[in-house]
């Protein structure tokens, strides 16, 4: 029923709308609709990532101590470019910045604290990773090469996540798209793939320059 | 007030969550570095890994932001009876069950177009689906009681719920996947 007929109708039938409202946005159908999209995208990144992942295996063991970085660096990828992303939205909305590449300071102060966050965490990360093994009395391929593999990859995907998500987020908005929506999924799934393969490309680095 | 960004106030309030994330996913690793020779053994694992940790996250985000929504909104109530709270729980065990499983065919079907070495289709489907049900159930509790734990104490879910039940899905994400697998191959 039209909500304009149910206002007139007086407010005993408004609770009974708005009841009707909830049970249809929260049936399971509609829900599934909404969200098996979005996960069947993340089952062929995650598998892609793991593709990559297994074709690693011989610097995997040429490299001890490199398995323990991955899932904190899938992990922090998804989460500093989702917030970017979702900063970009919030921006975006409140009109503070525009959806094209200028000089503008909010938007230079986003990127850079992007990329910056990517670069710093990459190195805690190695060195907590190194401490961690050193403790346990685990190998580790010691915490210089560590933080350079974990530092290579973690600037390589983090400049293209920066681009990646800045172009996709930008173009949705000028096509009416709310980047709320879109930017979150793209960098988690996007985040994945360009870590597992920056990672794939830092190890090979290492290993062929040692 | 126009607000504005700086690169500072941004990375001051990013750096102690995402440190701590990165503990949590650390200790995931760890778990990967024990049983490193049964991921290198038993074939058709390893795939499986960044899919599981990822998509168990995504999934747990995804209950979670709906959840805060739902508190926020106060369509929700932490009662069997509640309507939005049942079919919400109802359709994220749905629709993990079945990403789970397609993880498990095509994670297959990829390991035999690329020549890497799988354990068999049914296997495949077999440990995917059955820690894919088991991460989704442990993730609806630990998203559930963050989110209505966060509400009730005056904290707003949709700072918090998402950062945590990612952080946790990684280290029971690989746990449960180590565990099912030993029990399967």
């Amino acid at each position: 029923m039209p909500i304009d007929e149910v206002l007139e109708e007086g407010t005993e039938n408004l609770k009974e709308y708005v009841e009707e409202y909830i049970e249809e946005y929260a049936s399971i159908s509609s829900i599934l609709k909404q969200v098996l999209p979005l996960l069947l995208i993340c089952v062929f990144s995650g598998l892609f990532a793991g593709i990559v992942l297994t074709g690693m295996e011989a610097s995997l063991k040429a490299l001890p101590g490199l398995l323990v970085l991955v899932p904190a660096i899938l992990d922090t990828r998804g989460n500093i470019y989702g917030a970017f992303g979702s900063r970009l939205g919030s921006a975006l909305h409140q009109g503070m910045i525009q959806p094209e590449l200028n000089k503008d300071k909010n938007l230079i102060h986003s990127i850079a604290a992007a990329l910056a966050l990517g670069g710093i965490i990459s190195i805690v990360m190695a060195v907590i990773a190194h401490c961690v093994l050193l403790v346990l009395g685990r190998e580790s391929i010691g915490i210089l090469l560590l933080t350079m593999i974990s530092l290579i990859a973690g600037v390589a995907s983090g400049l293209l996540l920066t681009m990646f998500v800045l172009v996709i987020t930008f173009a949705g908005y000028r096509r009416g798209i709310d980047p709320d929506n879109i930017s979150g999924p793209v960098a988690t799934t996007a985040g994945d793939v360009f870590a597992m393969l920056a990672l794939f490309m830092a190890a090979e680095i290492v290993l062929g320059v040692w | 007030m126009q607000k504005e960004y700086n690169v500072f106030k941004i990375m001051k309030t990013a750096l102690p969550l995402l440190t701590l994330c990165s503990l949590f996913g650390i200790a995931a690793g760890l778990i990967l570095d024990t049983y490193e020779n049964i991921l290198f053994a038993l074939p058709g694992l390893f795939i499986l890994v960044p899919v599981t940790i990822g998509l168990g996250g995504n999934i747990s985000a995804i209950f979670s932001a709906r959840i805060s929504s739902a508190l926020h909104l106060g369509t929700i109530e932490f009662r069997h009876t509640s309507l939005v709270f049942k079919n919400n729980v109802l359709a994220i065990l749905i629709a993990g069950m079945v990403s789970f499983f397609l993880v498990g065919v095509f994670g297959h079907l990829f390991c035999v177009l690329i020549g890497f070495e799988s354990p068999g289709l049914f296997e495949m489907v077999l440990i995917s689906t059955i820690s894919g049900i088991l991460i989704t159930m442990v993730m609806l509790i630990v998203a559930t009681l963050s989110a209505f734990y966060s509400y009730n104490n005056g904290i707003d879910p949709d700072d918090t719920t998402i950062p945590i039940v990612t952080s946790i899905c990684d280290v029971f994400g690989v746990l449960i996947l180590f565990g099912v697998t030993m029990m399967i191959v």
